[in-house]
């Protein structure tokens, strides 16, 4: 074992192969049968190859190595556990191998914050974190439960309770400007910052931002007048619309006296 | 008269439905309106002071919405706190004079003494780096020029008590020592007239010069450049220099005209660069901010932009308010709401009426006024009065701007761009900017291009020096012919012998020197301020905007017949060479060669001198030797062209 570079592949392969953080000795144990180099001269090796970036030291009582980075370990671990279902944090820990458990919690708020998990709202006193976002579907049937007993109080019957509900759910879906009323401002926020000051927005350009939420033009064109109508945004007619090509023209809105608005802004005033 | 009669006799309150400039007096101003594009100006502001970093703020509005209104209100809180300095900038002639256009504005608004203050800016700069804060706080601006006045004489006296005070602020603030003599001159009115034309940027007689102790005017870009830069300096460490660029669409020739939105943006970078201390509010229609991102690198349209804001049109509320406002600050109409026992404030009109008027997205004030008036109207006389043809209405606008513009000197940068965006309107895409010093635009026609010079100098010495470079482009043959405009209000001296001689010279050889009248130069004016207003959205008549397509077809038509005979001059088609000196010196020389100057010049019916004074500008195929005696030769290139 002379040859150091013989020495190091050895090292790197047995922390690969483990897959867990190991302490010198134990690295040594896990080297291929023969002679084998004292502990010291593993863990210089093992030194050497952390200070070159080829081998990562875990933070602990007790010097201990590995082929991954602590954070990246126990992102995995976290992931690996996820994979099967929602779960609370002590559950995650409980389900993780011991060298990833003091990292969990970091892991799991870098994860958190990269949305590769999210935390769902509490339930039954309990916070869990899943791969996926929560859908609201999970929380409705007990919430409505509770709306239906206290309606029923009042009087009304379960059949006639449901027969509203849907009513409302199709009336709500017929709606564009509430959904407006949200995607419209965001949208404009992000094609220009600061419209937060009351710039204004091209309509042609929020209307390319938007093809996927109002992929037709009178629907879109319905949703900003809405906003218009309640107030929350004002519109600018183009100065010149007799310069402008038919195509241009139909990417804008008619103001109805025979121009076109060609900016929008939010209403602060 | 009973009460109601009375009212009807008053002036329509809704008249008055724009502001043309930031220093007009203006009518009533509901701060409540555009108060978030306001707060904007005041955030890019104090951003200048904390940062001590020049910043832009673009402001976007729809024609009407209220642009120069805003910055009236600018330019009145400015003056109310004392604490800024305001300049405000309408449209700038062209590329070339980008530092010397907004230099004669800086020096308008900060040496000039303005609506709402006893003292010019420039005098309250001065007062604000001369006292000690204590002192200030004390002091006005007014109380200690007038001190200074009754302790020292107006004139030498003053001239020579400021040296001392203003010397050391040259050294402390590093600014331009000339600018600062002439600054001083001003002040002590030394020599005024003189002191104010140079800081304009006008061209000066040499006599003044001499009388200000300064070597150079400020003719040149460069020079005004560094004046502004002075100006900048004296406002301070603390004072913010606010530039309010307003119907910058002016810039334009024609709606893909970029030249002149590329020099502004350049010109405010550069102007970033130097200064510390300037806030820029660029106000445009909401459409022409995507012809500045076209016509601008992006890096200037961030400087230009860093801030953003835009005029909000009105809602039913904003409406009613600004009604109510304007018809209380007619009084006769009050109390006759008084005398009939009428409660609504907007009597005699409708709120319900009003508030129709406002659509879903809002309505830019000057469309809710126009409306107004009109109901007014109809309440007074039943109708409304007839408008007036427009054709008949944008005559009386044109003859206005005739007035307006009749009493101004000869400027070289408003003649230029004047006759640029007039010469286009006339023969679309004929004509352009010129590219090289000295030539101002160049037109196009079918037998060659035809370069303008514009020759207002009084100083006779660069009026000779301009001739001379003008006399080098003319023999190089770029241009078919020159054209040399000098207005007729500009003598040249009698005494100027190098300038006479080069205007004969430049005449001899086919190229032309016009001497447009004052009549033309106001005509030219004019219908360059009505386009730039046209452009921005801001020349209606009866309610409705002007496009500058319909104003430039209506001015080919309205012009008078000096200013056609000028254009004419200018873009007329050239059909034969002007020029035929060196064409018969060729066919003189033809088999001799190389022949005796006095002799050659026999030959042609010429004096010799003038021969000599044709050739004396580099000829591509005849050459001279001084001699003496001197001769002249034919180059080899005329050779192989045989």
């Amino acid at each position: 074992m002379s040859d150091p570079n013989d020495l190091d592949a050895m090292l790197e392969t047995a922390l690969a192969r483990v897959g867990e953080p190991l302490s010198a000795a134990t690295v040594r144990k896990a080297l291929p049968a023969g002679p084998k180099p004292s502990v010291r001269e593993v863990l210089l090796r093992l030194t050497a190859l952390v200070d070159g970036g080829r081998v990562h030291a875990w933070p602990g009582k007790s010097a201990k190595f590995s082929s991954v980075a602590a954070p990246r370990y126990a992102s995995d671990q976290v992931l690996a556990a996820l994979a099967q279902g929602p779960l609370t944090e002590a559950e995650i820990k409980r389900r993780v191998p011991a060298a990833a458990k003091p990292f969990v919690k970091t892991a799991l708020a870098d994860l958190v914050d990269a949305r590769r998990v999210w935390r769902h709202p509490k339930r039954a006193s309990k916070i869990r974190c899943a791969l996926t976002p929560p859908d609201p579907l999970d929380h409705l049937p007990e919430e409505i439960d509770a709306v239906f007993k206290k309606l029923a109080k009042l009087g009304f019957s379960q059949e006639a309770l449901r027969a509203a509900l849907r009513r409302y759910a199709a009336a709500d879906e017929r709606k564009p400007a509430t959904a407006a009323g949200d995607l419209v401002p965001g949208a404009m926020l992000r094609l220009n910052p600061q419209a937060a000051h009351g710039a204004l927005v091209y309509v042609a350009s929020l209307r390319a931002a938007l093809a996927d939420q109002f992929p037709d033009k009178a629907t879109f064109d319905a949703a900003v007048m809405a906003l218009a109508e309640q107030g929350k945004v004002q519109l600018q007619s183009h100065a010149w619309p007799g310069r402008l090509s038919a195509e241009e023209r139909y990417a804008l809105i008619d103001d109805g006296r025979g121009g076109y608005f060609d900016a929008i802004g939010l209403r602060l005033e | 008269m009973d009460a109601a009669a009375q009212a009807k006799s008053v002036a329509n309150p809704f008249v008055s439905n724009r502001v043309d400039s930031a220093w007009d007096a203006g009518p009533v101003d509901v701060e409540t309106i555009n108060r978030t594009a306001f707060e904007r100006c005041r955030q890019t502001i104090e951003l200048v002071r904390q940062t001590a970093q020049c910043r832009g703020l673009l402001l976007t509005g729809e024609p009407g919405s209220g642009k120069t209104h805003l910055l009236q209100r600018l330019r009145r809180e400015i003056q109310r706190l004392g604490r800024d300095c305001f300049v405000y900038v309408p449209p700038v002639s062209g590329p070339d004079r980008f530092f010397r256009d907004l230099l004669q504005h800086t020096v308008r608004d900060l040496v000039g003494t303005r609506t709402g203050s006893p003292t010019s800016q420039l005098q309250t700069l001065l007062v604000r780096e001369l006292l000690a804060p204590e002192t200030r706080q004390r002091v006005t601006p007014a109380l200690l020029w007038s001190d200074v006045r009754r302790r020292h004489a107006p004139g030498a006296t003053l001239f020579r008590w400021l040296e001392g005070p203003m010397s050391l602020l040259c050294e402390r603030l590093q600014v331009d020592p000339e600018t600062m003599r002439v600054l001083r001159h001003y002040l002590a009115e030394y020599h005024r007239s003189d002191a104010y034309a140079w800081l304009l940027g006008r061209a000066v007689s040499d006599a003044a010069l001499a009388r200000l102790e300064v070597g150079r005017s400020l003719e040149e870009d460069a020079d005004a450049f560094q004046a502004l830069v002075t100006l900048s300096r004296l406002a301070g460490a603390h004072a913010v220099l606010v530039l309010a660029f307003d119907q910058l669409e002016g810039l334009q020739v024609r709606p893909d005209d970029r030249d002149g939105l590329l020099a502004f943006a350049t010109g405010i970078a550069r102007l970033f660069v130097e200064c510390r201390n300037v806030a820029t509010v660029s106000c445009v229609q909401t459409h022409f901010k995507q012809d500045l991102e076209h016509a601008v690198p992006p890096a200037h349209m961030h400087r230009l932009a860093q801030d953003q804001g835009a005029l909000t049109l009105l809602d039913r509320s904003a409406a009613l308010e600004l009604v109510r406002q304007r018809l209380a600050a007619a009084s006769e109409l009050k109390l006759a709401r008084t005398a009939l026992g009428v409660h609504d404030p907007l009597w005699p009109l409708a709120q319900g009426d009003i508030a129709a008027a406002v659509p879903a997205g809002g309505i830019p004030a000057r469309l809710l006024l126009n409306h107004c008036r009109d109901r007014f109207e109809v309440w007074r006389h039943g109708s409304t009065p007839h408008p007036a043809a427009s054709t008949d209405a944008l005559g009386g606008l044109w003859e206005a701007r005739l007035a307006e513009s009749a009493g101004e000197a000869a400027d070289e940068g408003v003649m230029a761009d004047g006759l640029l965006k007039v010469l286009d309107a006339r023969a679309p895409g004929r004509v352009k900017r010129g590219t090289q010093r000295d030539i101002d635009l160049v037109v196009s026609g079918p037998g060659g291009e035809v370069g303008v010079a514009i020759c207002h100098a009084q100083s006779m010495t660069s009026l000779a020096a301009r001739l001379k470079r003008l006399q080098t482009i003319a023999a190089s043959g770029k241009f078919k012919r020159l054209v040399v405009l000098r207005d007729e209000r500009l003598p040249v001296s009698a005494t100027a012998k190098t300038c006479r001689e080069r205007l004969a010279s430049l005449e001899a050889t086919g190229n032309a020197f016009v001497r447009p009248s004052a009549e033309a130069y106001a005509a030219i004016a004019a219908a360059r301020t009505l386009l730039a207003e046209a452009a921005a959205g801001d020349l209606d008549v009866n309610g409705a905007p002007v496009a500058p397509e319909s104003l430039k077809r209506w001015l080919a038509g309205h012009l008078d017949a000096t200013t056609t005979a000028l254009l004419d001059a200018l873009d007329a088609p050239v059909a034969t060479p002007l020029d035929d000196t060196v064409a018969r010196l060729q066919e003189a020389l033809e088999g001799l060669w190389i022949v005796p100057a006095a002799e050659l010049a026999r030959t042609l019916d010429l004096a010799e001198a003038a021969l000599l004074q044709r050739l004396a500008t580099p000829q591509r195929l005849v050459g001279v030797l001084a001699g003496p005696p001197a001769v002249v030769f034919l180059r080899p290139e005329a050779l192989e062209r045989e």
